[in-house]
């Protein structure tokens, strides 16, 4: 989630409420389509009110396979298989684009996942503190750990030579 | 005998003065579905929706129900001339031929004996006022106690046209089919 | 802005849709369908505001698809535009208005007539051979003017179509990432396969 954080946190706790209700309703969890309606549909229902949101729902199910749903608040809701939202957006897109492929696996995904965030709280004035990582898979979500960026920029500077702007020593 | 719309009339047997509330909604209906739609009601949706009416009061208490059955008699693109009647419960149907009111059921028998697929519209116009001459309980037939219409398809034009008649036209129906005078026996 | 482009041909309707949606100064997605099938013989492209536009589209799909199952028949292209607009007309004065821009393209199989009806967010409704909304108006009308003929093939309508297409990569100043096309025709609504 990004934006209001108010919003953001109210909202997306209403719809853990709304998704566990249909769970209990149906017996069924949730697809990945109709959690992401639910939020969108109320996204839309306050459009003009000021919510500031820019949220994905990210899930696997059997029906949809791994899905995620951009969902806003001016009420949009897209489908896609990348995306990044927030102040920090273009950054880490320009990280996420250049080395994504579908054949990634999953601790590839994790380590450029972390290392896209990693160059928008850099760049963008707005982002910051750490990187929380997630891997979804049918069984459900793990937790990946999380990550200081103020650690992993120098762990990423050493590790692959980059970051070669920021000088650490004065030249002779 | 009402006009509901351009391309559709209703005859009316029970209250008249329930009969004029339906009449009123069916035309306001038939203007807003023009106003939406850019096209005439089909008649079955206008039929339907007075239905509706109708059956809403034999759900309610409190309320007495519309005392009114309908003919309805009209044209479409779907299906072409039409006839319809329904009834206080709200329940419609279509037909070829058919009746309702005072005596309707003895109409009902001689127009299934009697109507042809192939009619025209002259025959089915004297068949009509021979239902009529039989049916009916005063003995003589005029064109004051007469209503008559008809809706047709102009084949030049290709035009609808409905068409209530003049007494005039009336009467010279009941002369030229002879149904004028005194009930005779065939 | 959005791209939409409806041609009428003898026999059928090509609508053409640009692929991308742009959220401020990201593209965030190149594969969108920016089109709802109303019937089996009616399709509506619709652009602008974000959130409206997808809103507004499905609303209209329930409420056709609603008179189809309730009178057990669907409504024909002029009705289903008629409708069309008066939702937009009577949202455009209300607190509310939906700043969606429309067309529709459609087949009536018994009169055997192809028809396009363009809608813009203030609620004009009209039908034309051939149609298009935003800034891609401005290259294609033109090229349209000169080269449209209402007897043309569907072939010859998708040659058109390709014509301005190359011209809308040739002088709009912002990439739409292709356009999406989908066809209606006597056999219903079809997306090509074909990458415009």
């Amino acid at each position: 989630m990004a934006g209001g954080a108010a919003d953001c946190q109210f909202w997306e706790t209403w719809l853990n409420t709304q998704c566990r209700l249909h769970e209990l309703r149906n017996k069924e969890r949730i697809s990945v389509a109709a959690a992401s309606k639910i939020l969108a549909n109320l996204t839309y229902s306050y459009k003009g009110a000021g919510l500031s949101m820019g949220t994905m729902i990210c899930g696997y199910t059997k029906r949809e396979g791994p899905a995620i749903f951009y969902v806003d608040s001016d009420g949009e809701r897209l489908q896609g298989d990348l995306f990044c939202v927030g102040s920090g957006q273009t950054f880490a897109y320009g990280v996420l684009d250049k080395n994504y492929k579908w054949e990634l696996t999953v601790e590839e995904a994790l380590d450029l996942g972390k290392r896209s965030i990693l160059a928008a709280t850099h760049r963008d004035a707005y982002s910051g503190g750490s990187v929380n990582l997630y891997h979804v898979t049918e069984q459900g979500w793990v937790y990946h750990g999380n990550y200081d960026v103020g650690t992993e920029l120098w762990d990423a500077k050493d590790r692959e030579q980059s970051f070669n702007h920021i000088v650490t020593s004065i030249p002779s | 005998m009402y006009i509901l719309d351009d391309h559709i009339v209703c005859a009316v047997a029970g209250i008249d003065s329930d009969a004029s509330i339906l009449v009123n909604r069916a035309r306001v209906f038939a203007q807003s579905y023009l106003k939406t739609y850019s096209e005439e009601i089909p008649c079955e949706i206008l039929v339907k929706r007075l239905c509706d009416i109708k059956q809403g009061y034999t759900q309610y208490g409190g309320l007495r129900p519309f005392g009114v059955s309908f003919v309805f008699a009209g044209y479409d693109d779907l299906h072409g001339f039409q006839l319809y009647t329904s009834n206080p419960s709200g329940n419609y149907s279509g037909w070829k031929a058919t009746s309702v009111g005072a005596n309707g059921a003895s109409a009902q028998t001689l127009l299934k004996q009697e109507y042809k697929e192939d009619f025209s519209l002259d025959q089915a116009c004297e068949l009509a006022m021979k239902v009529l001459s039989k049916t009916m309980d005063s003995a003589t037939l005029t064109s004051e106690k007469l209503e008559f219409s008809t809706v047709g398809k102009d084949s030049a034009s290709g035009k609808v046209y409905q068409k209530i008649w003049k007494p005039a036209d009336i009467d010279a129906l009941l002369k030229a089919t002879g149904l004028g005078k005194a009930e005779e026996d065939d | 802005m959005d791209i939409l482009i409806g041609i009428t041909t003898k026999d059928s309707v090509l609508i053409a849709t640009s692929k991308s949606v742009a959220r401020g100064v990201s593209v965030i997605k190149t594969n969108d369908d920016k089109t709802r099938e109303l019937t089996d013989h009616s399709l509506l492209a619709f652009s602008g505001e974000s959130g409206d536009t997808t809103n507004f589209a499905e609303y209209i799909q329930a409420n056709i698809r609603l008179y189809g199952t309730r009178n057990g028949f669907e409504m024909s292209n002029k009705a289903i535009a008629s409708f069309t607009r008066n939702e937009l007309a009577s949202a455009l004065r209300s607190r509310k208005p939906y700043q969606v821009n429309i067309l529709i393209g459609g087949y009536d199989v018994k009169k055997k007539k192809a028809t396009l009806n363009w809608i813009d967010y203030l609620a004009a409704n009209v039908e034309l051979p051939y149609a298009a909304h935003g800034y891609a108006q401005y290259y294609v009308l033109s090229l349209l003017d000169r080269h449209h003929d209402p007897n043309m093939t569907q072939e010859q309508g998708l040659e058109l179509l390709k014509d301005c297409i190359k011209e809308l990569r040739l002088r709009m100043p912002i990439d739409f990432k292709g356009v999406q096309v989908k066809v209606v025709d006597e056999a219903g609504v079809r997306k090509l396969p074909e990458d415009f």
